[in-house]
Order: C-alpha cells, then sequence, then structure tokens
C-alpha cells in the first residue's frame, strides 16, 4: 500500500496528534490522535462545534498554543518536524512559510503601527526585503488582496479601517512573505456576509496561487465555498473527511449529516422540521471511553459505549464510526 | 386593529468622541400583536437600535413610539411598567445576559417579582419550573448559575425568563447566532412554537437570512439606519426589489458553493459621522444614477405590504 517513493511527501502531514491542556488533575485533552495530510496548493476545511479542537488544532500547526498546550505526535511540514523543534526554527517557519489568519482583525494589528510599517515589517522580519522594496511590495500585496485605494492605506492605522478591510490587511500580511500554507482560523465569523464572501474569494485565488489553505470554520457553507476538502471534527477526534461536495451530499458519520441537517438555508423549505443534534458535545475533561458522540448519536450500538472507532479510509473518503450512514441513508 | 407597537419616522442619535452618529432616520413600523416581524441587515444598519427604540430604552430625536396607540414620552409609571411587561428582550450573549452570581432559577423568576409582586414563593418556583420545562431545560437548573450551562442551555434559560411573565412581544437581538448550528436549530424551533402556540409576536433581529425567513411573516430591511425595504417574507425571500435586499440575499452563505456576490458590490467604506446625501445604498449600488444621489429615494408602495425605498426599482430586472 505504501509508496512513498511514487508520492511527493505531503505539503503537510499531522501523525497521531494529541493537544493536551493543563495539568495533573486539571489536565484535558484538546486532540486526540488526529493524523491528516495536506498537499501543495490543496484547500482543506476543518469544521465542529465550539470546543471540538479546531482551533487547538490551527495552533499546534503554527506553533502557538503556548506552554499550556502540551503537543505530542508529529507535525511534518515541508519535509521537516515541527513538534519538539527549536523556537527559532519555528519562527522562521511561522510568516515566511506558514501565514496565519484569525477571526478578531482588530486584536491582531499592532494599534500603534500603520499599515504599511506592518506589512513591511513581515518582509524585515524574514529579511526578505526593506525600504522602498518592502513597502512596495505592502502596496503591491494591498492591491492583491482589493483593499480598495491602497496607497493611501499604507499611512494609515488599524483602527481606521472597517472590520472588513482589517480582515483584507492581515490576509495580505500572511500571504506577503509567500508562504506555501496558510492557516485561517474562523476569519469571517466576526464579518457581515456581504463582506465574507470577498474574503473567502481571496481564499480561494491564494489557493490558485499555490498557497495551500486550512481553514477552520464552524460553518459548513464556508468550507463548501472554499475548499476541495473537509475534515470533521468532534471532541478533539477526527471522526470524518473527504472530498468536500461528496461530504456533505452523502455524509458518512451521523454527526456530519446532524450537522447538514441542523443547518438552514434560505432554500429549506419553510414546513421542513428543524433538527438539531440532542444533547450536547461532552467536555473537555469528560470524554467518555468510546465514541465521543454515542450519546447523541441517532444510530448508536452497544460497542460504541466503550470502544472509539478508528478512522478507516475507503478511497478519498474516511470515517470513524461503527454504524456509517450508507449513500442517501438519513440518520 | 391597534398595534401594539408603532414606531413613526423615527429618528435615533448617539453622541460620540467623533460627533453625532445618526443610528436610526425616518423609520416607520407597526407591529400587530402577535406578529413575528425579522429586521435584517449588515453590522452598524440600526438593527439593535430598533429594537432598543421600541422597548422605550432609548429616546429617539425625532419621531415617536406608541405602545397600544400611546406614545412612550407621554407614558405615565403605570403606562411604563404595562410597557415593561408587555416587552421582553432577549440578547446575543447568552451568559452574559445573566447576574452570574444568581441561580438560574433567580434570574428566571425576576420579571415575576417586577410584576407580580403579589405571588407567593411557592406560585413563583412552581412557575420557573413550569417554564423552564417548557423551554427544555431540566428542574436542576434552577439552582445552577449560569456559567454551568451550555450557551444553547442559557439561551433556553433566557427565553424562559423573556416569557414568565407574559409578554406580548418578545425582541430577540442576535438571540440565535452565538449558538452552534447544531444547537441553533432546536431554538429556532422554541421560538417558532412558542410564538404559535401563546400568541406571542417577536421581533427577530438576526444577519442570519436562512432563521429570519424561517421565523418572520414580514421582513424590514435596514441599511445606514434607514429603511430600504418592508415586504412580507415571500415578496423579501422570493421577489425582493431593492438592489441592497438583493446583494444580501446573494450573500447568504450556502453549501453549493461560492456566494454569487462576491465581486457584486464593494464593501462600505463611507463613514457613520458623515452621510452623503441621496440614497444610503448609491455609493455601493450596481444600478446607481445620478439622481440617486441627489435625494433619498422616498418608501414607496409596490405590493400588499411590501414598500421600497429605490428610485429604479422598477426598471430592474424582476427575480
Amino acid at each position: 500500500m505504501r509508496s512513498t517513493r511514487m508520492t511527493p511527501e505531503p505539503l503537510l502531514a499531522l501523525r497521531g496528534l494529541s493537544v493536551t491542556l493543563g495539568r495533573g488533575a486539571g489536565e484535558t485533552r484538546a486532540l486526540e490522535d488526529v493524523s491528516l495530510t495536506l498537499a501543495a496548493a490543496a484547500r482543506l476545511g476543518l469544521v465542529g462545534e465550539s470546543g471540538a479542537g479546531k482551533s487547538q488544532l490551527a495552533l499546534a500547526i503554527a506553533g502557538l498554543g503556548g506552554p499550556a498546550a502540551r503537543v505530542s505526535g508529529s507535525i511534518r511540514f515541508e519535509g521537516a518536524e515541527l513538534v519538539g523543534a527549536p523556537e527559532p526554527r519555528l519562527r522562521r517557519v511561522r510568516g515566511a512559510r506558514i501565514g496565519m489568519v484569525f477571526q478578531d482583525p482588530g486584536s491582531a494589528l499592532a494599534p500603534h503601527l500603520t499599515i504599511g510599517t506592518q506589512l513591511a515589517e513581515v518582509l524585515v522580519a524574514h529579511g526578505r526585503a526593506r525600504g522602498a522594496a518592502a513597502r512596495a511590495a505592502a502596496l503591491a500585496m494591498l492591491e492583491r488582496v482589493r483593499v480598495p485605494d491602497p496607497a493611501a492605506r499604507l499611512g494609515q492605522y488599524p483602527h481606521e479601517l472597517s472590520g472588513g478591510l482589517r480582515q483584507r490587511v492581515l490576509i495580505a500580511m500572511a500571504l506577503i512573505a509567500g508562504p506555501s500554507l496558510l492557516v485561517a482560523d474562523e476569519p469571517t465569523t466576526a464579518l457581515d456576509a456581504t463582506v465574507e464572501a470577498g474574503i473567502l474569494e481571496l481564499f480561494r485565488e491564494a489557493g490558485s496561487a499555490g498557497t495551500a489553505l486550512l481553514l477552520v470554520s464552524h460553518d459548513l457553507a464556508v468550507v463548501a465555498g472554499v475548499c476541495e476538502e473537509i475534515a470533521v471534527l468532534y471532541a478533539g477526534r477526527l471522526v470524518e473527511r473527504g472530498p468536500v461536495r461528496a461530504v456533505l451530499a452523502t455524509p458518512r458519520h451521523p454527526y456530519t449529516a446532524g450537522l447538514a441537517a441542523a443547518r438552514l438555508a434560505l432554500d429549506t423549505p419553510l414546513e421542513a422540521p428543524l433538527v438539531a443534534i440532542p444533547g450536547q458535545p461532552p467536555g473537555r475533561g469528560a470524554r467518555p471511553a468510546g465514541c465521543a458522540y454515542a450519546a447523541r448519536c441517532p444510530r448508536s450500538l452497544p460497542r460504541c459505549a466503550h470502544e472509539v472507532p478508528p478512522l478507516e479510509a475507503a478511497g478519498a473518503r474516511a470515517v470513524a464510526c461503527f454504524a456509517p450512514l450508507g449513500a442517501g441513508e438519513r440518520p | 386593529m391597534t398595534a401594539l407597537l408603532e414606531a413613526e419616522r423615527l429618528a435615533v442619535d448617539y453622541p460620540t468622541s467623533h460627533g453625532r452618529l445618526r443610528a436610526l432616520e425616518e423609520v416607520s413600523l407597526a407591529l400587530a400583536p402577535g406578529e413575528t416581524v425579522g429586521v435584517i441587515g449588515e453590522s452598524g444598519s440600526g438593527k439593535t437600535t430598533l429594537g432598543r427604540a421600541l422597548a422605550g430604552l432609548v429616546r429617539p430625536r425625532a419621531g415617536e413610539v406608541r405602545f397600544r396607540g400611546r406614545p412612550l414620552a407621554s407614558l405615565d409609571r403605570a403606562g411604563r411598567r404595562a410597557l415593561r411587561r408587555a416587552v421582553a428582550l432577549v440578547f446575543q450573549d447568552p451568559a452574559g445576559s445573566f447576574d452570574p452570581r444568581r441561580t438560574i432559577g433567580e434570574s428566571v423568576a425576576e420579571p415575576l417579582t417586577v410584576h407580580e409582586p403579589g405571588l407567593g414563593a411557592a406560585a413563583r418556583a412552581a412557575r420557573v419550573l413550569e417554564w423552564l420545562a417548557r423551554v427544555g431545560l431540566e428542574p436542576a437548573h434552577a439552582a445552577a448559575r449560569p456559567r454551568e450551562l451550555s450557551g444553547g442551555q442559557c439561551q433556553r434559560a433566557a427565553l424562559a425568563r423573556a416569557m414568565i411573565a407574559g409578554p406580548e412581544l418578545v425582541i430577540c437581538d442576535e438571540a440565535v447566532s452565538a449558538l452552534d448550528v447544531s444547537v441553533q436549530a432546536g431554538i429556532v424551533a422554541l421560538i417558532a412554537e412558542l410564538a404559535r402556540e401563546r400568541g406571542v409576536g417577536f421581533l427577530f433581529i438576526s444577519h442570519q437570512l436562512a432563521v429570519v425567513r424561517r421565523l418572520a411573516s414580514r421582513v424590514l430591511v435596514l441599511y445606514h439606519g434607514r429603511v430600504l425595504e418592508l415586504a412580507p417574507r415571500e415578496a423579501l425571500f422570493g421577489a425582493p426589489r431593492h438592489p441592497y435586499t438583493r446583494l444580501l440575499l446573494d450573500s447568504a452563505p450556502s453549501l453549493d458553493g461560492p456566494a454569487a456576490s462576491a465581486r457584486l458590490a464593494p464593501p462600505d467604506a463611507s463613514s457613520p459621522f458623515a452621510r452623503a446625501p441621496g440614497c444610503p445604498f448609491a455609493a455601493r449600488c450596481p444600478h446607481v444614477e445620478a439622481r440617486c444621489r441627489e435625494r433619498v429615494p422616498p418608501l414607496e408602495r409596490i405590493g400588499t405590504g411590501h414598500e421600497v425605498a429605490c428610485l429604479r426599482q422598477a426598471e430592474l430586472e424582476p427575480r
């Protein structure tokens, strides 16, 4: 089965990734044994409810989990191991090879520095350019992310920009050093839908230009609009992954199916029943021995209560469930 | 029938360090008893201010709000008390809307202590339990603190608190926006049931169009504090007339792929402190003409209950 000689190493490969938060009695697992790969220039969306571990995964890849987050397993990026790598090397990777965009564009920009200075600073910090050349690259980048009147924006401060423009500036900062991977955590959640559509288009464009994308979102539609592949996290574990159209059309994990069914759309028939998923995900400190979804799952079997279903691949798709849905089957 | 609440040519300003922020201009809306009206628009459109003004929480610069035909400004103490009982509020932040030191039961009971002071402790406790059960919570939740509840449970408790003293209107300001979709559907279903079985009206303010469509029989579209369109649900979602309404609908995220609106209209780059004359949407409108920038288009009635403020609405392709 393994054909490492034939296929080049993926851009990003997570293997058995776990993230533990807290210590002693307060120790909890944010992520449990997550394995997935991302090819160069591919776009993967990571979805799940609050507390599923989506942001912890993004932070772990960026090496930004902080001292409280203990990472085990492996994160290979561009052929090198990131887990346990010395901080100076991680700093070189961050920003230069992995660009990052987070939800709140307000707090991610320094309030006392102009937009132009902050953009140029990324290039200076990574020894890519300085002075007038860095300034020119900053201007070109603002044009690329379609910030209106970019020359004037260079001299402005973050508070002078709307939320949507600040998010465009952050994307410009994340892309200016030409990273091979962009990690975006809920990048449009704080924005109006009219603004969101334009931001999502930038992510699609970055992918076309060769930058891979890991997009974390609670919104299936955001992922459907941007990504080729989707990965579904539940209570810290990966429960399903595959091509986004296929997974949304015929979800195999009952949780994925529940998420898709709970979502209201503008074309949902008004008389269609509103189907919430009963209950709530177990807290990080109260994960059951078996499948964490079993207590909410309409298809759970006795073994689900004490055995964790492994993520099993079939073709392009993978699911971690003892009673997966067949094609077209409803939970 | 007399409207329960009625705003007439309402204008609200907020004084700020940058000058007067015009939050609402010329907004008129009548809410019939028991009807659910949705309010949509981008952030900064004045949605929240409209809800607060209707509840009597902000004083208008011009125009007025009437409660059962009486201007709010003229209400005496008893009238204001009746208004507070008739109009309840539910906000976005589930946990933040509860006093963290009080139990859920104490918070849910609070409207009763205000509006039914004669009620004995046992009767009050019974009403609390009845309402907790009605919104899908357990009796044990009465003794819990807000931090012990999930976001969805807090929002259920907030609905119990809003409903317990028998309001006629509940103003929900982004009440389900912060919830996970798996939980949101349950709260939307609960609101629909409460509206139906108790005959209570809702003013449902939300940026989530699909949720508004599900709950509201009429929808108001606000932009820069002005009403651009007001229509029955079928007309607003099926045959929207204002280019801004169309932009909002085209921007709604869909599982079918990227929203069509990505390049339809530039983002709003105007300042709320210096509004240009003319149509508030002119700077972003793909159909703008010179005359649109000269005066504010009046709201025109174009069908039953359907009003739109666009000089070019008759020329635009129907859809």
